[in-house]
């Protein structure tokens, strides 16, 4: 059994119990085991940079300074956790300043900095480590071509990401492996508009509309997500953005893993499909 | 212990080399050393004073070595050499200290750069006491050029070293000359018609009698040295007896694979057949059999219409490759370049939406015996009520490439043009920066703003389809806002790129690339048309992004060299050179792979390595490769160096 550390962050704690619960099914399912980095703390998302600069690189410094305690990959099933702790390291290795700003805090609090976990989303690890190959061996029940769009969201693949940053391919593989149909969407790295959503809804809900609008355009049942944000804002804010334009039809927002533990036989509940704002039990008629 | 008489220069290069390096006391330093006889310093030792100061002090002090802590060898050693021989002293009696390159331009600590400079002219002067008078060579050169590449420059490099009177052999990998420039319709800034100034040179090629074309061939082997290569050539066949062929066409009407092959010369916006002209003003203007399509030769099965409908009975299946020989004195690549595949930048749509063309795909459509006899039309075959063109991508790029493709600003000017004249659509120019830097390039680029063209600073980002029109997205980095522009039409303006190829051709030839690929010139602003090898010239797209005055001077630069060497009769052949003692060499061959100038070879009787003296460049990566020690480097030896490394840690 290979070991991971794993880094939930606050969303699978909170908002995105659904995520967490699905993450630890499947993983769960392919005898993977997880271990949760020891009192992580808040990444300072998108937020922090734009109060406290030094802030931002201290928050994401410290769990990468408590993983480097453990032995195995970091692995991060947000987005935006994924790009911070990313963003922070990269900071760390190349500029000095930095580097010494965060030892210095760390000096005063105890912690060292003795080295750095190699951080990885899930989707990266699940890629890489677990292949295609293995997916498709687990797959019970397939997605029986339930048309759906893959939206990787834009801080998977930038600026320091895997995958094709204009036209990211993991998803897609990983959901046809599934068997589902994927649809071509040209907004797949397209940014949701993350906390602008309670900062600047008017330019937020613009962003949204875009996402939803393309993928009701070209057909899909239900649009795949990899980050908690995006699934927030895609999700629960549905509603009142297509209000605001004037939109029809409803989309599911799922969790890449809520598919996959569907099609290893895993049953809504243990999946946290039930979570959804927009309810996903008709688009996953066709599946049983 | 010594007994000889060193003289030491040190140069102040301006404030280049003083600004940093206290040059004063440098020579002060220096001259303490006891065989130092006189140590001076100057403003710039390259000069005539400069130069005369060190003849008069070799003469009236009677010098026998001399040191000169200046710039960087690559630039001034000859000059210095010549001073020194000016004065009766073999010119390797000189070492040349690199206190700019090496000391003041990367050192900001005066203190450590006079430190360090004085170090390295310490080095210079242990070494110099080992150095030893070298004679250099002068071999006999072939009075015949190669022309690697039939498009526009290298059309030029063989039409001036004919009409010089000299033998080219011309070598095409197409079937035809003329390259890229032939698929254009308008050339900037003047909109000469390209067919109407390059078809003549073209000609003059195909009637030249001192100019033998070669096409669908490619150079496979490259042996020698300046003034006498060996060439091998593999011409591919055509499948044509090129003696009877009229090139009246009639094949290509009657293959069974009409149209449904799309034709390269279009960039795929029409179809060909699989016997075909490559286009109407081709050179050589002869028929071609395309062997990955033709049924015949892929699946040995056809009804051979193109053989019935031949008149003059040109077709022959039955030719194979043939392998040729040329003995040449210099070579001139000009090789071009390819164009940045658009599919590699998803976000704009390549591929993806008809109407998302690039700048070869509008240059085939507007001219007049292209795909679209000159229209400017969409896939539905409507003319376009707006086009944008986008500039820049896959240039300018961190991405893809960082350098500026330099012709892209000009041609999207250009594009911006024809569509006002052809068909009066609006039309949305988006740049990061306008380059029209050329002569007469500014005046276009006012002329074409004044015709109504849109121009947007930003970069376009993406072009989405929206509403069954294209859009594309950009920030108006003047406006300071984001702007979504619907078109019909867009234009990608791509990089130009290396060719392909580029790698093999490098080994082949033996020559280096830079960075970005391209290949590599001696001197970027001062030798931008030599290489590193000796004999080997550069000429248009091949060594960076041009434009077609630019890639026509350079071909007559390149010629010029030809030339040279061949008015010359003879070349000089650097003396410095590695040699074998064969009694030491084990015959391991190691030296063999680690020479990058294939100057080396295994004596099959005795079974030692041998260097070709003529070839070998003394660059001493056998020496150090050497396991038994049985190669040394003239005046780079062991001795020289190691009192070197003695001088600078002393």
């Amino acid at each position: 059994m290979i070991a991971y550390q794993y880094y939930p962050g606050c969303s699978l704690h909170a908002s995105a119990r659904d995520y967490d619960e699905s993450v630890k099914g499947v993983l769960g399912c392919l005898e993977i085991k997880l271990e949760e980095v020891p009192d992580w703390n808040c990444c300072g998302a998108t937020i922090t940079p734009s109060l406290n600069q030094l802030q931002a690189q201290i928050l994401p410094a410290r769990n990468l300074a408590l993983a480097a305690e453990n032995k195995g990959d970091l692995i991060v099933p947000c987005n935006a956790c994924y790009m911070s702790l990313k963003k922070v390291q990269h900071n760390m290795v190349k500029y000095k300043e930095i580097r010494e700003g965060v030892i210095d805090i760390f000096s005063q609090t105890g912690l060292s900095l003795t080295g750095m976990p190699k951080v990885r989303h899930l989707l990266e690890m699940i890629m890489e480590d677990i292949g295609l190959a293995k997916v498709k061996e687990m797959v019970t029940k397939t997605l029986k071509d339930i048309k759906i769009v893959s939206y990787s969201g834009c801080q998977l693949v930038r600026p320091l990401g895997f995958d094709d940053p204009e036209d990211p391919q993991a998803l897609d593989q990983l959901m046809e492996a599934l068997g589902a149909k994927v649809l071509p969407f040209s907004q797949k790295s397209h940014c949701c508009g993350s906390s602008l959503i309670t900062t600047q809804p008017e330019l937020a809900f613009k962003m949204v509309d875009s996402i939803l609008e393309e993928a009701r355009k070209v057909g899909a049942e239900m649009v795949v997500v990899t980050c908690p944000m995006c699934q927030l804002n895609l999700d629960a804010y549905q509603g009142q953005i297509n209000n605001k334009f004037n939109r029809t039809g409803e989309l599911p927002i799922i969790y890449f893993t809520q598919l996959m533990g569907l099609a290893m036989g895993m049953s809504k509940s243990q999946l946290g499909i039930q979570r959804g704002i927009v309810s996903s039990n008709k688009a996953l008629e066709k599946i049983g | 212990m010594s007994d000889h008489k060193i003289g030491v220069y040190v140069c102040h290069c301006g404030s280049n080399i003083n600004g940093v390096v206290n040059c004063a006391k440098v020579t002060e330093e220096i001259g303490k050393l006891g065989e130092v006889v006189v140590a001076k310093d100057y403003k710039y030792m390259c000069s005539d004073p400069g130069q005369e100061m060190i003849k008069n002090d070799i003469r009236e002090k009677g010098l026998d070595r001399v040191v000169v802590a200046a710039c960087s060898p690559r630039m001034h050693e000859p000059t210095f050499r010549r001073a020194l021989e000016g004065a009766g002293l073999n010119g390797y009696l000189l070492e040349m200290a690199n206190i700019r390159e090496h000391v003041s331009w990367v050192t900001k600590d005066k203190e450590e750069a006079t430190k360090k400079a004085l170090s390295l002219v310490k080095g210079a002067v242990k070494r110099v006491k080992l150095h030893e008078p070298i004679e250099e060579r002068e071999v006999p050169v072939t009075n015949t050029t190669l022309v690697l590449g039939g498009g526009i420059s290298g059309i030029q490099a063989a039409l001036q070293v004919a009409e010089a009177g000299h033998k080219v052999y011309l070598i095409e990998q197409k079937q035809y000359i003329g390259g890229n420039m032939a698929k254009f319709d308008k050339t900037f800034p003047t909109l000469d018609c390209a067919a109407c100034i390059l078809t003549p040179k073209m000609v003059d090629v195909g009637q030249s009698p001192n100019i033998e074309l070669y096409t669908s061939s490619e150079v496979i082997k490259v042996d020698g040295y300046v003034g006498n290569f060996t060439v091998t050539v593999r011409e591919k066949p055509r499948y044509i007896n090129h003696d009877k062929c009229t090139g009246c066409g009639d094949c290509a009407s009657a293959c069974i694979m009409k149209n449904r092959i799309p034709h390269e010369f279009d960039e795929g916006l029409s179809k060909r057949s699989a016997a075909y002209i490559p286009f109407p003003q081709a050179v050589p203007l002869k028929a071609v059999i395309d062997d990955e399509n033709c049924l015949l030769l892929t699946r040995k099965k056809c009804t051979l219409a193109c053989v019935k409908a031949c008149g003059a009975k040109a077709i022959n299946f039955n030719q194979h490759e043939t392998i040729h020989e040329f003995k040449v004195g210099s070579i001139i690549l000009a090789t071009g370049f390819d164009l940045f595949d658009a599919k590699r930048s998803p976000q704009y749509g390549y591929g993806k939406y008809p109407n998302v063309i690039n700048g070869l795909q509008f240059e085939r459509m507007t001219n007049a015996s292209g795909p679209t006899s000159g229209h400017i039309t969409l896939a539905d075959g409507t003319e376009p009520k707006s086009v944008a063109v986008i500039h820049c991508v896959g240039s300018r790029d961190e991405n893809y490439n960082k350098y500026c493709s330099r012709v892209c600003c000009m041609s999207s000017v250009k594009f911006a043009h024809l569509v006002k004249d052809h068909c009066d659509a609006e039309v949305y120019e988006f740049y990061i920066d306008m380059r029209t830097f050329g002569k007469g390039y500014e005046e276009f680029y006012n002329r074409v703003q004044e015709e109504g063209v849109h121009f947007i600073r930003g970069k376009g980002a993406e072009v989405a389809q929206k509403d069954g029109r294209l859009v594309v997205k950009a920030e108006d980095t003047l406006l300071g806002q984001y702007r979504e522009i619907p078109v019909d039409m867009v234009i990608l303006n791509t990089a130009l790129e290396p060719r392909v190829d580029a790698e093999k051709v490098a080994q082949t030839l033996g020559i280096s690339r830079s960075g970005d690929g391209f290949f590599m010139e001696s001197h970027i602003k001062l030798d931008p048309v030599t290489t590193t090898t000796d004999g080997i010239y550069l000429a248009g797209c091949c060594q960076s992004p041009k434009d077609i005055p630019d890639s026509v001077a350079q071909g007559s630069a390149a010629a010029a060299q030809s030339l040279a060497i061949i008015a010359t009769g003879k070349v000089k052949i650097s003396p410095i050179s590695a040699s074998i003692d064969s009694e030491q060499c084990a015959g391991c061959q190691i030296c063999i792979g680690l020479c990058t100038y294939r100057a080396i070879k295994l004596n099959e009787e005795t079974l030692r390595a041998e260097i070709n003296e003529a070839v070998c460049k003394g660059c001493g990566t056998c020496a150090a490769g050497c396991p038994s020690g049985a190669i040394k480097v003239s005046h780079f030896n062991d001795d020289q160096l190691l009192a070197q490394i003695e001088g600078v840690l002393a």
